[in-house]
């Protein structure tokens, strides 16, 4: 039997009741509560504007991703497109599905701009972009919106070397926007057992140098901001004023001191990644919800407890390791997802290939982000240290 | 009482020679992990912090008969 498009949509307006536009904006003013607005046209209509707070899932892929989408087939469902055809269809396929409150909105999108209600346009990516993240945008966790945040984040690396050489390649490849590097050193030979940024023809060329060559060569997208400086209390609250993540990866302990005194003070989270020999260390710290470095460990090893990877050697691929566990922290902060390592310090030994993961508290007694703070200002470690 | 002290990083070189990175200490009662690294030849303020059941404790923390102990220094390179 022949069946026409009036057929099909009468058949659908008798299981899926229409809401006008001025209803859903009634709605929405009163706020939404449970209900779901679903826009079920082509993702590339949705990109150019849509009802505020709407969430996207194409005619083409309803019955495949709803479930993920929707869980609870009770959920209230407003579903529209851009004239009210598709979303009545739309509608129709949801109640085949099992979910018991489904309208749609008729008129559509086009009706509701015209009218003047709200609509919102999400972050509009180039050609380039949406092929560069297809696999991103196919992760409910990061999707357009998520890629959005990390094209949008600002991440300082302190330190091009070990640790900052991976963290920085995966960030720059995920995309993550403004990418700062701190590091007053040049390339050595013996750099780049571990050291992926740099290559044997940038030999004795500035690290920060280096880095934004290799970067920008992977994603011209990224803006790689290099400072050839080392940190000190004189410049460390400048710096990091304008990043949301500070990613520590650098080589010594008056610096590691620095950078988490500076993102306490300035509420910083900071990304910790730390190497020796075979062995790696990681976690989160985010000042004022969780410990920080000080909690850990309060103050500084005596000079010569802690041998540099020059004095005691280090295992090419162990920074990677961790580098790569810093850069997946760093993303994952940005998305918000997931559960990050704030709280837990994972070690890893390469040799035994041992990760154990320990609980780290927030001390009330820390000098630095405790209940009574005698540490109040940023402190230069180098004699201390005995590091110069 | 008797512990067991498992090294991390570069204190693994304080172990006694044939020990392995885990040590079995034999320590008076009321000692504390402090007590344990001095008695394993680590200087102070070399060890760091101590976890004992994988949570961080302090390191005059007063262990007792039986207990697992981590020694985990700070590590500085990058």
């Amino acid at each position: 039997m022949k069946r026409s498009l009036q057929d099909v949509l009468k058949d659908a307006r008798a299981m899926v009741p229409e809401v006008s536009t001025d209803e859903v904006s009634g709605r929405l003013e009163q706020g939404m509560g449970e209900t779901v607005l679903l826009d079920v046209r082509e993702k590339e209509e949705f990109r150019e504007g849509h009802l505020p707070d709407a969430i996207s899932v194409p005619r083409g892929f309803l019955e495949i991703q709803i479930e993920t989408a929707i869980p609870d087939r009770d959920t209230p469902i407003v579903a529209y497109c851009q004239g009210g055809t598709r979303s009545l269809i739309a509608g129709r396929a949801l109640k085949e599905m099992g979910y018991t409150d489904v309208v749609s909105m008729a008129g559509g999108y086009g009706v509701w701009k015209g009218a003047g209600h709200p609509w919102t346009q999400d972050h509009q990516f180039t050609p380039d972009q949406l092929q560069r993240y297809s696999r991103h945008f196919l992760l409910p966790e990061v999707g357009e919106e998520g890629q959005a945040k990390l094209l949008d984040a600002k991440v300082l690396l302190i330190g091009a070397g070990g640790l900052g050489s991976p963290t920085a390649y995966y960030l720059a490849a995920a995309g993550v926007g403004t990418i700062g590097i701190v590091d007053d050193d040049t390339v050595d030979r013996s750099n780049l057992q571990r050291q992926i940024l740099h290559t044997e023809e940038r030999v004795g060329m500035p690290k920060v140098e280096s880095a934004q060559l290799t970067l920008q060569g992977l994603n011209p997208d990224v803006k790689v901001v290099p400072y050839q400086e080392r940190i000190s209390s004189e410049n460390v609250m400048e710096l990091f004023a304008d990043y949301d993540i500070i990613v520590d990866g650098c080589d010594n302990f008056p610096t590691r001191y620095l950078v988490n005194d500076a993102c306490v003070f300035l509420n910083k989270t900071n990304v910790h990644g730390s190497i020796f020999q075979f062995e790696g260390q990681t976690t989160v710290f985010k000042p004022h919800e969780g410990p920080c470095y000080r909690c850990l460990f309060p103050e500084p090893p005596p000079p010569g407890a802690a041998p540099s990877c020059a004095e005691a050697g280090v295992l090419g691929v162990l920074p990677g390791l961790i580098g790569c566990i810093q850069a997946v922290e760093t993303v994952k902060l940005i998305l918000e997802a997931g559960n990050g390592l704030m709280g837990r310090l994972l070690h890893l030994d390469t040799l035994s290939m041992e990760i154990n993961t320990m609980k780290l508290r927030r001390d009330p007694e820390c000098p630095v982000c405790g209940e009574s703070p005698t540490i109040t200002e940023l402190i230069d470690y180098e004699e201390f240290c005995g590091l110069h | 009482m008797k512990v067991t002290i498992k090294l991390f990083a570069g204190l693994r070189s304080f172990a006694p020679e044939g020990s392995g990175d885990e040590v079995i200490l034999e320590l008076p009662d009321g000692a504390t992990a402090n007590d344990a690294a001095s008695a394993l030849g680590i200087p102070e303020g070399h060890a760091g912090a101590a976890f004992l059941n994988n949570e961080r404790a302090d390191l005059d923390v007063t262990l007792s008969e039986g207990q697992v102990i981590g020694l985990i220094p700070p590590l500085g390179g990058g």
